[in-house]
C-alpha cells in the first residue's frame, strides 16, 4: 500500500477547493460543498494516526505498477488523439496494441490479429450500423 | 383481475419477435460477462446504453435488464469452478461452491445455483407484479418534499450499508451529488462547474462516468494488483448435474428463505444484491442444525445466497420503476438510461406507460426462462468461456469502452473524461472509497435539487415542510436511525474484505 496519508490529505484539499469554486445559482452546490469539506475533514481526522504510521514506512517501498497503468491510459489517450484525425482503424489498432502492452511478454502476433479483428468488427457495428461519424482511414 | 389483464398485455409486448430477440441478446450477454471474472455487469450495461438509444425504450430496457439479471446467473459459475467470483454478489458462493467442486460435485452445484436463481427471480417477479402497482398508487400522492426525503434515505442507505467505512461512503455520495450539479442549471440556465468546456454544458456524461469509475478502474485494478484472473479448464456434462435426494432436501427451504430475504433487501432503496447474499448466507448458517458444514460444500450455502441474489436483482426494479429512486449503482445507470429516453420513472409510469411497465415485467419472466435453458443444457459452453485468457479480454473491453463512450455524443472529450474518471475511480478503490455511492449520488443529484427547491417554493422557503409532512418526516427519521446505527455498528463489522459492489 502506498501513502494513504498524502492521498487522504489531497482529497480533502480537492474538496475544499471545490467549495470555493461554487458559482451561479449555487445554493445547493454550496451546501453540498460544505458537507463534503466537513466529511473529508472527519475522515482525515479519524485516519490521522494511520496516515502518520504509513508516512513513516512510505519511503521504504513504493512499488506502484506503472507499466499497466501507463499502457491502459496510453491506449485510451491514443484513441482520443487519433480517432478524429487518422480515422477509425489506426486509432483502434493503436489503442488495442498499447493496452495489451500492460502485461509483460506481449505476444505480438495474437495481439495484432486481435486488434485487426476488433477494428473491423467495431467498424461495422458502430460506423456502418449505428452511424457513428468516423472515417475508416483519415 | 385487472393486474392479470395488464400482465397479459405485457406479455403481448414482450413476446414480439423483436422483444424476444433483445431479451435473448440481453440475457446471453449477461451470462457471458457474468461468467467471466473481471468484467462487471455495470460496465456492460453502461457500454450497451448508447446502443439502446437507437432502440425503442421498451426494447432497450428489456435488453439492459436482461444483462443485469443474466449476469447474476452466470456469476456463480466462476465462483464454483475457480473460486473467483464472476461478480461481487457471487463472492459468497465461493465459500461453499468451490469446496463442492473440489469434491467433484461441481455439476450439482451449478445445477442448484441455476434452479435457485430461477426460484429467487420468479419469487421477486411475482412480488413486483402485485406489489409495484400498489406502491405506485400510494406514491402518487408524494410531494416534492417526500421525494427529497426518500432520496436522502436511499443515498444514506447506499453509503452506509455498503461494505467499508460509512463515512467514506457519505463523502462519496456528496461528491457524486456535486458532480451531478455540473452543467446547465435547470432553474436559471446558468452554467455551473463547466470550466469553459463545452462538452460539460449538458452535464457530465453518465456513460463516461460509469465506464470510467467501473470499467476502466476495474481493469487498472486487476492489472496493477497483479491479480489477473486465471483461465480455467473444466468440463461439465449434463449428466453430472443431477442432485441427489439429500441435496434436494437441503435445497428446497433454503432456496425459499433466500428468495424472501433477497426480495426484501432488493426492495429497500440503497441496498444491492451483495448485501442480500451476505445476509442470506448468514441466515442459513444460523438456522442450520450443523453450521460446521458451511464452508465445506453445504448445499444451503449456495442455494440461499444465489436465490437471494436473483430475487434482490428483480426486486430492485420495484423502487426504481415506481418511485424513480434506484437502489444501487446499476439501477442508477438504468434510471439514467430511461431519463435519456425521455421516460421519467415514477408512480405515473405504471399507469401512463403501462405498456412499457408491464412489457418489461413480462420480459423478466421470459428472460428467466431463457436463462434456465441457456444455463442447464448449455452449461458446458459457458464453462469453456472461462478458458479465454484475460490478456485478450481487457484490451477488447477497453476498445469497446472507447468506441462506446465516443458514440454517445460523437465526442472525444467524453473519452478523455472516461480516462480521468477511470484514474479517479482506481485511486478511490485503492483507498477504500466506494465508487457506487458516487454514481448513485450523481444520478440522483439533479432530481434531488429539483425536488428540494420545489418543496421550498411550495412552502414559502420554510424548511419545516420536510418534517411537517408525515411521509417525509418518516423517511428522514429512518435516515437518522440508519446513521446512528451504522456508526455504532461500524466497530463490529470489519468484514470489508469483499470488494465494494461494482
Amino acid at each position: 500500500m502506498i501513502l494513504t496519508g498524502l492521498i487522504a490529505g489531497g482529497i480533502a484539499f480537492g474538496y475544499e477547493v471545490g467549495s470555493f469554486t461554487d458559482m451561479g445559482p449555487g445554493f445547493v452546490p454550496l451546501m453540498l460543498s460544505i458537507a463534503l469539506v466537513l466529511l473529508a475533514a472527519l475522515i482525515l481526522w479519524r485516519e490521522w494516526p494511520m496516515i502518520q504510521a504509513r508516512a513513516g514506512g512510505e519511503a521504504a517501498g513504493h512499488d506502484f505498477a506503472w507499466r499497466p497503468f501507463c499502457a491502459v491510459s496510453g491506449g485510451i489517450l491514443a484513441w482520443v488523439l487519433l480517432a478524429e484525425s487518422t480515422g477509425f482503424f489506426i486509432a483502434a489498432i493503436a489503442q488495442v496494441v498499447l493496452a495489451a502492452l500492460a502485461l509483460p511478454g506481449p505476444r505480438w502476433r495474437s495481439i495484432l490479429i486481435m486488434a485487426g479483428i476488433l477494428a473491423v468488427a467495431g467498424y461495422f457495428l458502430f460506423v456502418v450500423q449505428l452511424g457513428v461519424p468516423l472515417e475508416a482511414v483519415g | 383481475m385487472e393486474t392479470l389483464s395488464l400482465l397479459s398485455m405485457g406479455f403481448e409486448q414482450a413476446l414480439t419477435p423483436e422483444a424476444l430477440l433483445f431479451c435473448f441478446i440481453g440475457v446471453s450477454l449477461g451470462t457471458f460477462i457474468g461468467v467471466l471474472p473481471g468484467i462487471g455487469s455495470l460496465t456492460t450495461i453502461a457500454l450497451c446504453l448508447p446502443l439502446t438509444f437507437h432502440l425503442e425504450p421498451l426494447l432497450g430496457l428489456i435488453m439492459l435488464a436482461g444483462i443485469f439479471y443474466g449476469a447474476q446467473y452466470g456469476s456463480s459459475t466462476a465462483s464454483i469452478l475457480l473460486n473467483v467470483p464472476g461478480s461481487a454478489p457471487a463472492a459468497i458462493t465461493c465459500l461453499d461452491g468451490y469446496p463442492m467442486s473440489r469434491q467433484g460435485r461441481a455439476g450439482i452445484a451449478l445445477f442448484i445455483t441455476t434452479i435457485a436463481s430461477f426460484t429467487g427471480g420468479s419469487f421477486a417477479i411475482l412480488l413486483l407484479i402485485f406489489f409495484a402497482p400498489v406502491l405506485a398508487d400510494f406514491a402518487i400522492s408524494f410531494s416534492a418534499a417526500d421525494y427529497f426525503s426518500i432520496m436522502v434515505l436511499a443515498l444514506t442507505a447506499a453509503s452506509t450499508l455498503s461494505v467499508g467505512s460509512p463515512l467514506k461512503g457519505l463523502a462519496m455520495v456528496s461528491l457524486g451529488l456535486l458532480m451531478g450539479m455540473v452543467g446547465t442549471d435547470i432553474n436559471s440556465g446558468q452554467f455551473r462547474y463547466t470550466f469553459g468546456i463545452p462538452a460539460l454544458a449538458d452535464g457530465i456524461n453518465l456513460v463516461a462516468l460509469a465506464m470510467g469509475l467501473f470499467g476502466v478502474a476495474e481493469i487498472l485494478n486487476n492489472l496493477t494488483e497483479g491479480n489477473v484472473p486465471q483461465a480455467g479448464k473444466e468440463k461439465i456434462t449434463f449428466r453430472q448435474m443431477l442432485p441427489t435426494p439429500d441435496d434436494w432436501k437441503a435445497f428446497r427451504f433454503s432456496c425459499l428463505r433466500g428468495s424472501f430475504i433477497g426480495s426484501f433487501i432488493g426492495m429497500l432503496p440503497g441496498t444491492g444484491p451483495t448485501i442480500a447474499t451476505f445476509m442470506a448466507y448468514a441466515g442459513e448458517k444460523k438456522l442450520s442444525k450443523n453450521p460446521e458444514k458451511f464452508g465445506h460444500g453445504a448445499v444451503e450455502g449456495i442455494s440461499a445466497p444465489e436465490a437471494a441474489n436473483n430475487a434482490s436483482v428483480q426486486a430492485a426494479f420495484i423502487p426504481t420503476l415506481t418511485l424513480g429512486v434506484p437502489g444501487d449503482a446499476i439501477m442508477a445507470v438504468m434510471l439514467g438510461g430511461l431519463l435519456i429516453h425521455g421516460i421519467t420513472p415514477g408512480p405515473q409510469l405504471v399507469t401512463t406507460d403501462a405498456a412499457l411497465f408491464w412489457g418489461v415485467v413480462a420480459s423478466f419472466w421470459i428472460g428467466n426462462i431463457i436463462l434456465l435453458i441457456l444455463n442447464l443444457p448449455m452449461i458446458g459452453l459457458w464453462v469453456k468461456l472461462l478458458s479465454i485468457p484475460y490478456r485478450f479480454l481487457f484490451p477488447a473491453v477497453l476498445f469497446l469502452i472507447c468506441i462506446g463512450v465516443y458514440s454517445v455524443n460523437n465526442n472525444s472529450t467524453d473519452v478523455l473524461l472516461t480516462l480521468v474518471f477511470g484514474i479517479m475511480g482506481f485511486y478511490f478503490n485503492r483507498h477504500g472509497f466506494p465508487s457506487a455511492p458516487l454514481l448513485l449520488g450523481f444520478v440522483l443529484g439533479p432530481l434531488m435539487e429539483e425536488n428540494f427547491r420545489r418543496a421550498l417554493v411550495l412552502s414559502d422557503s420554510s424548511l419545516a415542510t420536510f418534517v411537517d409532512r408525515p411521509i417525509s418526516a418518516a423517511f428522514l427519521a429512518m435516515t437518522a436511525v440508519l446513521l446512528v446505527f451504522s456508526f455504532r455498528r461500524k466497530a463490529t463489522l470489519t468484514d470489508d474484505k469483499a470488494q465494494p459492489a461494482p
